[in-house]
């Protein structure tokens, strides 16, 4: 008869860098069911909506997350000006969609990082992290910060660039695409990591739709869904698809990333070949908030939601963001069933878990 | 994008029927949200299909708060079934994954029961935001 045993994965443990629990139920070796639970380092900030003015929260919602942190105050702005009727300058709007990309693409090369590491290959998460150290470099040249951007605002962005800058970074960006490319070539090539991640992880088409799945974990299973086609910012002019894999492993949700990362690098430099000229902001004054919304935006780890209830004070009344890391939950649930042990780190990390967003 | 998009209200009774209907019709389940009103609470809930959301919005009673679990229409309702049963103390009866309480961990017992996230009303020592930081 199988030993049958429940072995806790987390709250501390090398492959995660935040805090999640899992306890996993094993017949033998084979993970039977995978219990999750969250809440370790969560901060409240929704509630902070309801006690502080507006505008200021726009600097809270960036600070939901370092990773995530332009499209959270991006996304926040975005909502916000949804319930003011404000219409952000072209150039407001450009640069939005400028900095969202560069955002993506360090995010997806910090997770390549870490999954490197995660498998043992020291060198490749530091190959990995000196790529995106270049694209930290531009974020810093661009707006200042490294982590906090700082840069968006209701009614547009505190921040321009001038095009001088644009073109090189335009320039740049290519020479980067370019070391990107064999870092690529590793993680699509590798025996060990194919070995590691092919049909690793499985989540079907249908269980992926049914569970809620979002970003590169939904895209990997078939489904074409991205937040990004909604039509905001600056995306609905822009030439892109979005990037979909089909066979539902960890290694079609790395593949996934990598074409994402090759998109992003392209839709970074349609928008400097584009950039409108002009204001980079419109004025609030006299005008506060009202009515209630729901606003989508496309993180790198999928779809977040922002909803809000104002009643034209200073204030919101109700604020909340559901995270794309707490939608892909049941669907990572649904990939350790049946799995090895020694899988549960990797498939784990396939969905990028981004617990401090998940812990707003 | 902010769009227009409607919130449908919708009475309690109706709530797994409509989960059906979406279900049947192809939509995916985006999120529900719980808010402790003065004298009720309410749930949100959004359903995605080719881009466009449908939300519907009904109201749980105070002194029985029971939600009908969609658990086994939508799968993916199970997380945000056990968030609301830690968070506001709902009873969600059908629920297909349980965590009986222990899904979030969260200092205070059923946090958000009180008034936490209402500016109006009457409001106990006990659901003082400011006395509980960890909420």
């Amino acid at each position: 008869m199988a030993n049958r045993t429940i072995v806790p994965f987390g709250p501390q443990h090398p492959v995660l860098p935040e805090p999640i629990h899992l306890d996993l139920e094993l017949e033998d070796e084979t993970v039977m069911q995978a219990l999750p639970s969250v809440g370790y380092v969560h901060r409240g900030l929704e509630l902070l909506a309801e006690h502080h003015d507006y505008l200021d929260m726009a600097h809270v919602a960036e600070r939901i997350c370092g990773i995530c942190s332009f499209i959270h105050s991006q996304g926040y702005c975005q909502t916000v000006e949804g319930l003011m009727g404000l219409e952000v300058p072209p150039r407001a709007v450009y640069l939005r969609t400028m900095w969202a990309e560069i955002s993506r693409i360090q995010s997806h090369l910090l997770w390549f990082g870490l999954v490197a590491d995660a498998f043992g290959y020291e060198s490749l998460f530091q190959h990995s992290w000196r790529i995106r150290e270049q694209i930290v470099d531009i974020i810093e040249e661009t707006a200042g910060g490294r982590v906090i951007y700082g840069t968006c605002k209701v009614g547009g962005v505190r921040r321009d660039v001038d095009n001088e800058t644009l073109q090189r970074i335009g320039r740049h960006i290519r020479e980067i695409e370019a070391e990107y490319n064999e870092l690529a070539d590793i993680f699509r090539n590798d025996r060990t990591i194919r070995k590691r991640t092919v049909g690793i992880g499985m989540l079907e088409p249908e269980n992926a739709h049914a569970l809620g799945a979002v970003g590169p974990v939904a895209r990997a299973s078939g489904i074409a869904f991205d937040g990004r086609r909604l039509g905001y910012a600056a995306y609905p002019e822009l030439d892109w698809e979005p990037v979909v894999e089909q066979a539902g492993d960890s290694f079609a949700r790395c593949e996934v990333r990598l074409r994402e990362i090759n998109q992003s690098f392209d839709l970074i430099a349609q928008c400097i070949a584009r950039m409108p000229d002009g204001e980079i902001e419109v004025s609030i004054k006299g005008k506060r908030p009202q009515g209630e919304v729901m606003g989508r935006l496309e993180q790198p780890r999928g779809e977040v939601c922002y909803y809000m209830q104002a009643d034209g004070k200073k204030n919101l009344q109700r604020f909340r963001v559901r995270t794309p890391t707490f939608a892909n939950i049941a669907p990572l649930v649904h990939m350790l069933k049946g799995c090895d042990l020694a899988d549960v780190p990797v498939i784990t990390l396939s969905i990028d878990p981004c617990v401090s967003c998940t812990e707003r | 994008m902010s769009q227009a998009e409607p919130f449908n209200e919708i009475e309690l009774d109706q709530w797994v029927a409509t989960a059906e209907g979406l279900r049947a019709d192809g939509y995916r389940l985006v999120q529900m949200t719980g808010t402790a009103r003065p004298d009720h609470f309410e749930v949100m809930a959004s359903f995605d299909k080719d881009y466009r959301c449908a939300n519907y919005r009904m109201r749980i009673s105070r002194e029985h708060p029971q939600l009908p679990s969609i658990s086994g229409i939508f799968l993916a309702a199970f997380t945000y079934e056990n968030e609301l049963k830690d968070l506001f103390g709902f009873e969600v009866p059908g629920l297909a994954i349980d965590y009986g309480g222990n899904f979030l961990r969260t200092k205070t017992k059923i946090p958000f029961a009180g008034s936490v996230t209402t500016k109006k009303g009457p409001t106990t020592a006990s659901s003082q935001p400011a006395a509980n930081p960890e909420q």
